[in-house]
């Protein structure tokens, strides 16, 4: 029974060092240097500004790590810590006001292709089937419209809505949209793939069940994943690491290499003694923090 | 069966609101009628159902009065065209800037607060008694519905919809077609719905106002002349007119909606 884990030390500790050292040692990766190929997105000094009603503020700050290709990267901290502004960054959706943000050895200054976002609200458009919402990625990118609905079809199919092709957003559950908005973002293929609190709003049950189902939709082409979290059992059940966040302004207090077999079985994984230990010792760091944030608002 | 029980009491409730209806048509009709009879004073000043109804029978054997109601439709119809294109011009401009919508935006407001009604007379020094004056006058009114209307309608488009669209790769003219049209179609639509009755009602107050010809100018004279009939039943043809073309727009919107909830 060995957990590793390599506990980040306080907030100003370099978190790529930390990331790389859990890193070596696991798995099949061991050994492999860090080369630049093999890094997907890569965040350096990153710091974020919003001016509001009440003057500047800072929503993330002096933020660095690394996601090697196919890793599945989980981020958690209390709320308002900037997490999102991670997405929007590394999507291109907006630029950072210091460091640097690269994807797919790229430096980040628009919206690219190989990108995938799927947001915490329902992004749909409501005047569009489950299958043409699938369908439309695949027809910006130049598909016929032919080519474009089968391999919408065979999507909807692959996250069991096959009977739903023809429904409009508004006649499906929360569920049904989220894995419309799964099955149209993965539909064409992304490198990378950026999920905002993907599941927040769903029931515990049907939450369990799409964690479990996007776990074995990543295993096909294993793209990149940052997953933004609150609930530290997601994040661990879902990574291959998990980088903590502190309370405003965010910075990374810790990354912690998730040393769990795959595939998993989300529903029993709660259970296991090993998932158990290393949620326990993220909750020790994590406590702090989400009592801190707790304290700001 | 709950379910047959409860269309049951709901299909008798809407026979008591109907019931209803009619006799409080009909009950204000017998009013009227009774008013009218009275006496001669009253007679010349609230007419009677009957005879509302006998000049509408007079009229539409008279080629004369389709003349007028020609006149009226014309201004309003091509005021109506003008005013929405225009309208959708300036949203053209005015929507793809933040900038030229921020520096627009009081003067807008300004224009909206005018009660533009009264401007009638504007129109007429500037263009005369003349279809023009009335066709700059209808569409002076109802661009600014429009206008509103629309802006209004990308305003409340929800920004995670554009970026989950721009993400899924849409190009500018993408997102046009496939977010901010189709977002707006309903806005339009109202927009449309309520500028036609406005448009026909700056079309008569345009004739009212200074014309020879029109329902508008019917009903001027008959103000003049005290037949209190044709006021009412050119009233009543415009009312006719509004409805008609409110029905035709609900008709064509239909199709457009079938992806909303009812």
């Amino acid at each position: 029974m060995s957990v590793n884990l390599s506990l980040g030390g306080p907030a100003q500790a370099s978190v790529t060092e930390q990331g790389e050292r859990a890193t070596t040692g696991q798995g099949q990766d061991s050994g492999k240097p860090a080369t630049s190929a093999a890094i997907a997105i890569r965040l350096t000094n990153v710091k974020r500004m919003f001016s509001g009603a009440r003057g500047k503020f800072t929503a993330i700050e002096n933020v660095s790590f690394e996601a090697r290709q196919g890793e599945f990267l989980t981020v958690v901290g209390p709320s308002g810590c900037g997490k999102s502004t991670l997405l929007t960054l590394i999507s291109g959706l907006s630029q950072p006001d210091q460091g640097t943000v690269e994807v797919l050895g790229k430096q980040v200054n628009g919206i690219q292709k190989d990108v995938g976002f799927i947001f915490q609200r329902d992004a749909l458009l409501p005047w569009r089937t489950a299958l043409q919402n699938v369908a439309l990625p695949l027809r910006f990118r130049g598909k016929s419209k032919h080519e474009a609905e089968e391999l919408a079809r065979s999507w909807l199919a692959r996250v069991g809505l096959k009977r739903f092709e023809a429904s409009y957003p508004h006649q499906l559950s929360g569920g049904m949209r989220k894995r419309v908005s799964i099955a149209a973002t993965l539909s064409y293929e992304p490198r990378v793939l950026l999920m905002d609190e993907p599941f927040s709003a769903l029931d515990v049950e049907t939450r369990t069940l799409m964690e479990n189902d996007l776990l074995h939709l990543w295993d096909v082409n294993k793209p990149t994943v940052v997953f933004i979290t609150h609930d530290l059992q997601e994040a661990i059940g879902l990574a291959d690491r998990v980088l903590v966040m502190t309370a405003s302004p965010g910075r990374i207090l810790g990354d912690y290499r998730v040393d769990l077999m795959r595939p998993r079985e989300l529903t029993e994984l709660r259970f296991d003694e090993k998932f158990v230990a290393i949620q326990h010792s993220i909750w020790e760091h994590l406590r702090a923090e989400v009592l801190r944030a707790y304290e700001q608002q | 069966m709950p379910e047959v029980v409860a269309s049951n009491a709901e299909r008798s409730r809407n026979i008591t609101v109907l019931a209803w209806r009619i006799g409080l048509t009909v009950g204000f009709l017998a009013a009227w009628q009774y008013m009218g009879s009275k006496s001669d004073f009253w007679k010349l000043i609230v007419s009677s159902p009957q005879q509302v109804i006998l000049k509408c029978f007079q009229w539409v054997q008279d080629p004369v009065w389709w003349g007028h109601v020609g006149t009226t439709l014309e201004e309003a119809i091509l005021g109506y065209l003008l005013g929405v294109v225009v309208a959708l011009v300036l949203v053209a401009i005015l929507a793809p800037s933040p900038w030229i919508s921020r520096f627009m935006s009081p003067f807008l407001a300004a224009m909206n607060a005018l009660p533009k009604i009264a401007l009638a007379p504007l129109f007429i020094f500037w263009f005369g008694t003349t279809l023009q004056s009335k066709v700059y006058f209808v569409a002076s009114l109802i661009s600014f519905i429009v206008l509103y209307g629309v802006l209004t309608g990308i305003r409340t488009i929800d920004p995670i919809m554009l970026a989950n669209t721009r993400l899924h790769g849409a190009s500018k003219w993408d997102l046009v077609l496939h977010v901010y049209i189709p977002a707006i179609i309903t806005w339009l639509f109202s927009s449309l719905r309520l500028s036609w009755a406005w448009a026909l009602l700056a079309a008569v107050v345009g004739e009212y106002l200074g014309s020879i010809k029109g329902l508008g100018f019917l009903i001027a004279s008959a103000e003049q002349s005290l037949q209190a009939d044709i006021v009412i039943a050119g009233i009543l043809v415009v009312a006719i007119a509004a409805v008609a073309f409110d029905r035709l727009l609900v008709y064509v919107e239909r199709p457009m909606n079938k992806w909303r909830a009812f």
